[in-house]
């Protein structure tokens, strides 16, 4: 019973449970800054949480049953020229504007704040609808 | 034809020929959506029309000229609302609130668009209706 393997095994499931842990803290995290952010009266600097890596293979549906609705949603590319799924989603309060530009679709696209910085959070989903990359830029 | 005629019905099948690979392309990614190949395509080949349309100088390339750059003008994207085409080429600039969504405009189309058109409707244009009018010779 006690064989290497079975050691390996329980080891990787422990590991595999601290992970989902993580994730699920880093996204219960970022829920509760975004609605902090989105009740504040005033636009704030929201900081971006750390590790967002551990989010990576996370299904899109526990993310939305998080953090709600993305939003916004366009194409974009990931780190080897694929096509994925772009979900934003801006730390900010209802009085937030900013400008989007983006240089055809899949390609180079960046929102900037017209105003007050805040904070954007990128989740991109491949097409089985699980995360592959995350990104934050802190405002 | 003049050398600017050429170059709109160029970028109208050179647009819309990759358009359609880029269409294919992004749908091999996405698990092939019927309701985007369906719209994605539709413009495509109303751009590839238009394109030998213009070459051969008819007057209803313009009209579908106007038509292609027209839908890919505006972006919209509002919790009840998306539409954004573009055929895999684009630059647009939008101005968005977290209330009510993000709106705006290729630019790229919007060049077209003021371009083909002032060209369509320009005294010198030389494109013929599709039907001759036999009393008018």
């Amino acid at each position: 019973m006690n064989s290497p393997i079975v050691k390996l095994s329980a080891a990787a499931f422990l590991i595999s449970l601290s992970a989902s842990g993580q994730c699920k803290d880093l996204l219960a995290l970022a829920a509760t800054n975004l609605t902090a952010a989105r009740s504040s009266p005033t636009i704030g600097s929201v900081k971006c949480p750390a590790n967002l890596d551990s989010l990576v293979g996370m299904a899109a549906e526990v993310v939305v049953s998080k953090l709600g609705r993305p939003d916004l949603i366009e194409v974009g590319r990931g780190e080897h020229g694929q096509i994925l799924s772009v979900q934003k989603y801006i730390f900010a309060n209802s009085s937030a504007t900013w400008t989007d530009i983006g240089v055809s679709v899949g390609g180079w696209s960046v929102v900037a704040p017209v105003g007050k910085p805040f904070t954007v959070m990128y989740f991109f989903y491949n097409k089985g609808s699980q995360i592959e990359l995350v990104r934050c830029n802190e405002g | 034809m003049t050398i600017q005629d050429k170059i709109i019905a160029s970028i109208l099948l050179l647009h819309s020929s990759l358009g359609v690979l880029w269409t294919f392309w992004v749908a091999s990614q996405i698990g092939f959506p019927p309701a985007f190949l369906t719209a994605n395509l539709s413009l495509a080949a109303i751009g590839i029309a238009s394109g030998i349309g213009w070459f051969m100088r008819r007057r209803w390339a313009a009209y579908l000229c106007i038509a292609f750059f027209l839908i890919q003008l505006v972006h919209v994207h509002t919790p009840t609302l998306q539409w954004s085409f573009t055929l895999g080429f684009n630059l647009n600039i939008a101005l968005g609130w977290i209330s009510s969504g993000e709106f705006g405009v290729n630019l790229f189309a919007l060049v077209m668009l003021l371009w083909s058109s002032a060209r369509a409707f320009a005294p010198n244009n030389s494109s013929k209706r599709t039907r001759e009018n036999p009393r008018a010779a």
